[in-house]
């Protein structure tokens, strides 16, 4: 049956949980901050800054949702991106991060 | 203790009004139609003896102290000459009614003998022989049909004079505008047909007596019986002065409110035109003085030097015919020179209105129906309509407010509503008369006066030019520390220095309209605060402004006549459609101290708050799981509950989506019944309207939702369809008839789409079942943001191991914070307030009106439960 491919899993995570995540495929939402060029500064729900290697045109939205491998603490490669639209509750966000990766882990993939 | 002496005497001519001391012989208790107890007594002042009534207002002195052999010093009394049948004749009267007394000893032996009282001049009245010289007037002793009326100049015995002045008992009590009870003749007060004339005494029959003296059906009520009195005999002829004999009650010139000569009142004296007998507007001749000079009344012919013809009986029945003179008589009461006073069926009886007394509204009493006042209204309301069991009708009233501080409402019911609403403006002086009083009706009626004044057909609302003496609007203010023993519902006026100001929210009215309400705090010098509502369109207007100033740093004053005290959450205020609500009012004294008291430092007092905090915000409908609404028992008990739930569209039953409704307007909105299709040949009527229309398609959508918990049906009726459907009813029925297959894609479609909605859930009897019936009052497309922070709530509150989708906590107190969770936005205007403990339902101001049938009562329902809380569900 040809589901979803759950191979290679990439939580949504904020600042604080890409450290635990390093070297490993990732989703972070956050505003757009600045762009220089390829590199795109996004400031994440938790308020942490990090920096995005783009590999396109990043989306025009003020907040998107990077998807892409850790490279460090603080930056991330991105593989693929979605715009989020400029109206999206942060608040929510962080908390679902943080219970996804708390309490709540054995709910998600 | 030292009788007056003469005092029997002194109170039943027409002295000067005077103190009298005397001893009360007797005290018997009588029975108005309407149950109210009236007394009377038999007063004596050692020599002589007389019947009095009591006015009803003191009915609680007999109560406490008054009792037979007690002392009392009567300070206000007036003498109202009634026209009565006794036997076979007519005669007349003298009804006295005490209006304020005192009881100076409360136990006392019987001083001297005394015996009933006549007046030996008055007995030889002229008019005797016959009742045609004779001004009304006059006493006629009862007893004896001996003297056909003679002796009293009782108006010809002639006439059938049934009752007295009743409008001709052929019953059109229309004519006096008799208390449309009617019917039968006697009515107004008149002695029932029946046999014993009882003066004065509001008919026995139908017609509600104000108080007149008792009926008795019998007794010639306070007359004293045995003596032909004389009294009756109008003052031979001879001009005002000899009138005066009774003709004038007693103070003629003053005396207290009623027997005013202005007043022309009649006490007790058979339904005189208006008033609350419902008489002849216009008769009033007792005492109608109006101006007359100050003996004017009775009968006597104290206006114009006319001979005592007066024809005192004209209110009641003068002549059958034109009746319902003028008001005040003013002059002519009797003036009849041109022979016996005109009684029934003999022409128009001329009446006078000539310039009317005004009388302070305070002293408006149910005896006195010959009335005018002179008043600003401070306040209309819009026109309402009510459905009874005898039909629909419309009303609207106003308030008015004299010189001297009193305040009465008016109403004017169909017709009147009609010819008065537009011609009544806020603001203005008027003056009104001709009208009838009636009991308040408490349950409508907060103002402070114990009657309203009713409009009728010969009512007049006159405008006049402006008097600087009439205020603009009165207040009686009561301190915010006071409210706090006031009981909720009760009506109060209020000032206060306004402390802050919350945003404006929506709220749903019990019959579903929405309307804005905003909150603020007031205080004053009491030291407390509390926390006032405003409704409707006070939320925005004064409101914003309110809200503008105060957040800028000035606190304004703000001043409410005729708040409503609430006791949610402490005690509160709310407006409601009769209040009036000012800001910084420049000519109100207290206002200006307030706003020194806190200028000068007032501003820093701490202030006790007799609000409790209910963290603002609208009150939002509870938020439920769908099989809470089967669990708890939602909507059962009477009471619908509205709730909101955020839930999914399973399923549309796709057949009977619309029906036709009758597009006619009906009682102000539209009538919206099915329309019948009898005829089957697309010709639809509508029963209630009683005609044939055009249909206006509706929605009627039976639908299946549901969420995590469970499912339910619901329907969805115009007001929420066309969201869920995208298209008008008319359009998709047109789909369906013509076998469109965009009718299958439409209902389709709107399956498996997620709203949030507001449920109304309401018991429903039909053919003696008992259902619960949920419908759908609206559905918007869900704030995921806000659905997001709900959820985390939970999720908060099931890691604490708290219960959550149970029945709703009362308040703690205090907007809970709930942990972690970043508030958004304060709930929204709209419908939104997830349970974010605050929505606790706020107090509920009653708006309604008038309206039998307790239509037009809008309240706002408190929703589906308590307080909202943070345990919120």
């Amino acid at each position: 049956m040809q589901g979803i491919n759950i191979s290679a899993p990439a939580p949504r995570v904020n600042f604080e949980l890409l450290g635990q995540h390093i070297g490993k495929r990732v989703r972070l939402v956050g505003k757009v901050e600045g762009v220089q060029g390829n590199s795109l500064q996004l400031r994440a729900a938790d308020d942490g800054i990090v920096t995005v290697a783009l590999r396109g045109a990043a989306p025009s939205d003020l907040f998107i949702e990077v998807e892409g491998t850790v490279d460090s603490p603080t930056a991330l490669r991105e593989e693929s991106s979605t715009g989020f639209g400029s109206n999206f509750d942060m608040a929510n966000y962080n908390e679902l991060c943080k219970l996804s990766h708390g309490e709540f882990r054995p709910l998600f993939v | 203790m030292q009788l007056s002496r003469g005092a029997i005497a002194g109170i039943l001519s027409d002295g000067p009004p005077q103190v009298y001391t005397v001893q009360c012989a007797g005290v018997k208790k009588v029975m108005n139609p309407n149950g109210q107890p009236r007394y009377r007594l038999m007063l004596s002042d050692g020599e002589f003896q007389y019947v009095c009534m009591l006015a009803s207002q003191l009915s609680d002195l007999v109560v406490n102290q008054l009792q037979e052999g007690c002392i009392l010093q009567i300070t206000e009394y007036i003498c109202q000459f009634v026209q009565t049948k006794k036997y076979v004749q007519q005669i007349v009267v003298v009804v006295v009614i005490v209006l304020n007394c005192k009881v100076v000893q409360a136990e006392c032996p019987k001083i001297g003998n005394p015996v009933m009282y006549t007046d030996p001049s008055v007995v030889a009245a002229p008019g005797t022989a016959q009742p045609s010289a004779a001004a009304p007037a006059p006493f006629a002793a009862p007893q004896h049909a001996a003297h056909p009326a003679s002796a009293y100049g009782a108006p010809p015995a002639t006439g059938p004079a049934p009752a007295y002045g009743a409008p001709p008992p052929t019953g059109s009590a229309s004519a006096y505008g008799a208390p449309p009870s009617a019917g039968a003749a006697p009515a107004y007060g008149a002695p029932p047909a029946s046999a014993a004339p009882a003066y004065g005494a509001p008919p026995a029959s139908a017609a509600p007596a104000y108080g007149a003296p008792p009926q008795h059906a019998g007794t010639p009520y306070g007359v004293p019986a045995p003596v032909p009195s004389a009294y009756g005999a109008p003052p031979q002829g001879t001009g005002p002065a000899a009138a005066a004999p009774y003709a004038v009650p007693p103070s003629a010139g003053q005396q207290g409110p009623y027997g005013a000569p202005q007043s022309a009142g009649a006490y007790g004296v058979p339904p005189a035109a208006t008033g609350p007998y419902g008489g002849h507007s216009g008769a009033a001749q007792y005492g109608a003085a109006v101006g007359g000079g100050p003996k004017a009344a009775y009968g006597a012919s104290a206006y114009q030097q006319q001979g005592p013809k007066a024809e005192p009986a004209n209110p009641y029945g003068g002549g059958g015919g034109g009746i319902p003179a003028a008001y005040p008589p003013t002059t002519k009461a009797y003036g009849n020179p041109s022979g016996p006073p005109q009684y029934r069926g003999q022409g128009a009886v001329a009446r006078d209105a000539g310039p009317a007394s005004i009388m302070p509204i305070n002293s408006l009493n149910s005896y006195q129906n010959r009335w005018t006042i002179k008043a600003r209204v401070t306040h209309k309301s819009d026109i309402r309509r009510y459905t009874n069991a005898r039909g629909e009708g419309r009303f609207f009233s106003f308030d008015l407010l004299d010189a001297q501080g009193g305040e009465i409402r008016a109403v004017g019911w169909n017709d009147q509503c009609d010819k008065w609403y537009e011609a009544v403006d806020t603001g203005k002086v008027y003056l009104v008369s001709k009208a009838s009083l009636r009991n308040k009706r408490g349950n409508f009626n907060q103002t402070r006066h114990q009657f309203e004044i009713h409009l009728e057909n010969g009512s007049q609302v006159e405008p006049v030019q402006d008097e600087a003496e009439i205020p603009q609007l009165h207040f009686n203010f009561t301190s915010i520390s006071q409210l706090e023993d006031v009981p909720a519902g009760q009506m109060v006026d209020v000032v206060g220095v306004v402390d802050s100001v919350q945003d404006w929210t929506s709220i749903t009215k019990r019959d579903g309209g929405e309307t804005q309400k905003r909150s603020m705090i007031i205080r004053d010098e009491s030291g407390r605060s509390i926390e006032v509502t405003l409704w409707g369109a006070y939320a925005l207007t004064p409101g914003d402004s309110l809200q503008a100033t105060t957040a800028a740093g000035t606190h304004p004053v703000l001043a409410v006549k005729n708040a409503r005290v609430g006791d949610f959450n402490g005690k509160t205020l709310s407006t409601v459609s009769s209040s009036t609500v000012l800001i910084d009012p420049p000519d109100v004294a207290e206002a200006a101290r307030l706003r020194a008291w806190y200028d000068q430092g007032g501003c820093a007092q701490a202030a006790a708050a007799l609000s409790k905090p209910s963290g603002g915000g609208g009150r939002a409908d509870r938020r439920v799981t769908l099989s809470q609404i089967a669990d708890e028992g939602l909507g059962l008990g009477g009471q619908p509950a509205w709730v909101q739930v955020v839930a999914t569209v399973a399923f549309l039953r796709n057949e009977n989506m619309y029906y036709p409704a009758c597009p006619l307007p009906f009682n102000g909105k539209t009538c919206n019944k099915k329309l019948q299709d009898h005829t089957g040949d697309g010709n639809f009527y509508c029963e209630r309207c009683g005609q044939n229309a055009t249909p206006d398609w509706r929605y009627i959508v039976s639908m299946q939702v549901a969420d995590h918990s469970g499912e339910i049906w619901v329907t969805a009726f115009n007001e929420a369809a066309p969201e869920l459907i995208g298209v008008p009813a008319g359009e998709l029925r047109q789909l369906c008839e013509d076998g469109n297959p965009r009718f299958a894609f439409l209902v389709q479609q709107a399956c498996f789409k997620t709203y949030t909605m507001k449920l109304k859930v309401a018991e429903d009897t039909y053919n003696d079942e008992t259902k619960i019936r949920i419908s759908l009052v609206s559905a918007t497309a869900p704030d995921y943001g806000a659905e997001s922070r709900t959820l985390l709530d939970l999720i908060g509150k099931l890691q604490r191991g708290e219960q959550i989708f149970g029945p709703p906590v009362p308040a703690a107190g205090g907007p809970g914070a709930l942990p972690g969770v970043a508030r958004g936005g304060a709930p929204p205007a709209q419908q939104q307030g997830y349970g974010g403990g605050y929505g606790a339902p706020a107090p509920r101001p009653a708006i309604g009106g008038y309206g039998d049938g307790g239509a037009a009562r809008g309240g706002y329902g408190a929703y589906g439960g308590t307080a909202l809380a943070n345990a919120g569900w």
